[in-house]
């Protein structure tokens, strides 16, 4: 199963030279962007800062994808800073990305893409931001639908699909449980 | 699948114009890899599933197993790997931990999010979605007697009792493990339990038959998100 991945790249200012560096454009890079570094983030304490607004391709308008932030602090710690996602009506936060100095922060988030993504910064107490930081969009690519396959699966070339789907809530059964209770 | 990560970093040269700052606190290293945010559900879609114990029609069977369960239930595990068109997953069989093979076109796969560890310790259980503390709270475990089995297991049915006032409560997990010291209870046999309780001054302590109780209001929240195949991992105090 082969997905898509939208990478938008954030990087702020002092870590522009050296994130370029570290750029591997992987095949299919037509979704690659790029946001151009800003100068070191400065604000008042509590404010947001709009750091990029970046297009979803059309396809990919809908479609429930994951979402994924990677940050790594640099020597300087700012607590309290927040990375703040925005695409359609959904919106998710990731804190704590400069309360340690080297600190590193993965988040993930399966959500539905509206035509936009929006990238904020919610600066902490001291007002300021150092942070570089990727965005990567995963998508599933559609695929066709399996064909049939009538002969016994026992039988058949066995084949594994990666797991896309997130799966859902279990459905409770009426019964009396024999658990050791 | 796993999407490929660009990180660009502070710290090396050029250098951060913020560096002069005194670091607080401890360095955190929290770098979650989509194997580790995520597990993987295999769900039947045969009416029965054979469980082998290598990746080969030729192997010996280790169980075969119906779907749906005898509950009604359907039959899901959890998968530990793939190769070559096979899903190796844990069984909820005993030996408590025994896992086997199934063939990749027998399941369906799909991802879960969450997990959840008990500490029999510190009588706490904790859910984790995609890696990140949801929920902390506590719970009662099995007597010196009868305790709750250490290991890695995952939910695999989710029972409704007709009666929530019951020492069951409003719902009752099943998981893949069972008593190690009950073969059979209550006329099942032996399957250990994640469910609600009528008693809930018992939580926090060492009262069961080796079942984990929460409190309903817990049991109540995590049945609207939880999916069977969701790895409950159990330690000790010396775990």
């Amino acid at each position: 199963m082969s997905r898509r991945t939208t990478r938008i790249l954030g990087v702020f200012a002092a870590v522009v030279a050296l994130a370029v560096g570290l750029i591997v454009v992987p095949a299919g890079a037509e979704d690659d962007l790029t946001v151009k570094p800003d100068e070191v983030i400065r604000g008042q304490p509590g404010s947001t800062v709009t750091v990029a607004t970046e297009q979803i391709p059309a396809d990919l308008v809908g479609n429930v994808c994951d979402v994924r932030i990677a940050t790594v602090n640099g020597s300087s710690v700012h607590p309290g800073n927040v990375v703040i996602t925005r695409t359609g009506d959904q919106v998710f936060e990731t804190p704590g990305i400069e309360d340690s100095p080297e600190g590193k922060v993965t988040d993930i988030s399966s959500v539905t893409l509206g035509e936009t993504l929006t990238l904020d910064l919610r600066l902490g107490d001291d007002g300021l931001s150092s942070l570089g930081f990727t965005v990567a969009v995963d998508c599933p690519e559609p695929t066709p639908a399996p064909a049939q396959v009538e002969s016994p699966p026992e039988e058949s070339t066995p084949t594994v699909l990666p797991a896309q789907q997130v799966a859902p809530p279990a459905d409770p059964v009426s019964g009396n449980p024999t658990f050791t209770g | 699948m796993a999407t490929a990560m660009v990180l660009a970093g502070c710290g090396g040269p050029p250098v951060d114009p913020l560096s002069d700052r005194s670091p607080v606190g401890p360095t955190v290293e929290v770098e979650l890899t989509e194997r580790e945010a995520y597990s993987t559900v295999a769900t039947a879609s045969l009416p029965r599933i054979e469980a082998r114990v290598a990746p080969d029609l030729d192997a010996e069977v280790i169980v075969d197993l119906a779907h749906p369960t005898e509950s009604g239930a359907p039959l899901v595990f959890q998968v530990i790997s793939e190769r070559d068109g096979w899903v190796e997953v844990l069984l909820p069989v005993r030996p408590n931990g025994s896992t086997g093979w199934v063939l990749g076109s027998a399941v369906e796969l799909t991802r879960n999010q969450y997990r959840i560890e008990v500490d029999t310790g510190t009588h706490r259980l904790t859910l984790f979605e995609r890696g990140r503390v949801r929920m902390e709270v506590p719970v009662a475990i099995g007597t010196g007697a009868t305790p709750t089995p250490l290991g890695e297991f995952y939910l695999t049915e989710l029972l409704q009792p007709p009666d929530p006032t019951g020492p069951y409560g409003t719902y009752a997990y099943g998981l893949s493990g069972y008593s190690e010291t009950l073969q059979s209870f209550n006329g099942g046999d032996g399957v250990i339990g994640l469910h609600g309780t009528n008693e809930p001054s018992s939580l926090g302590s060492d009262v069961s038959h080796g079942c984990v109780r929460l409190a309903n209001e817990t049991i109540n929240e995590l049945v609207k998100i939880l999916p069977l195949g969701t790895p409950v991992v159990i330690t000790g105090p010396s775990s």
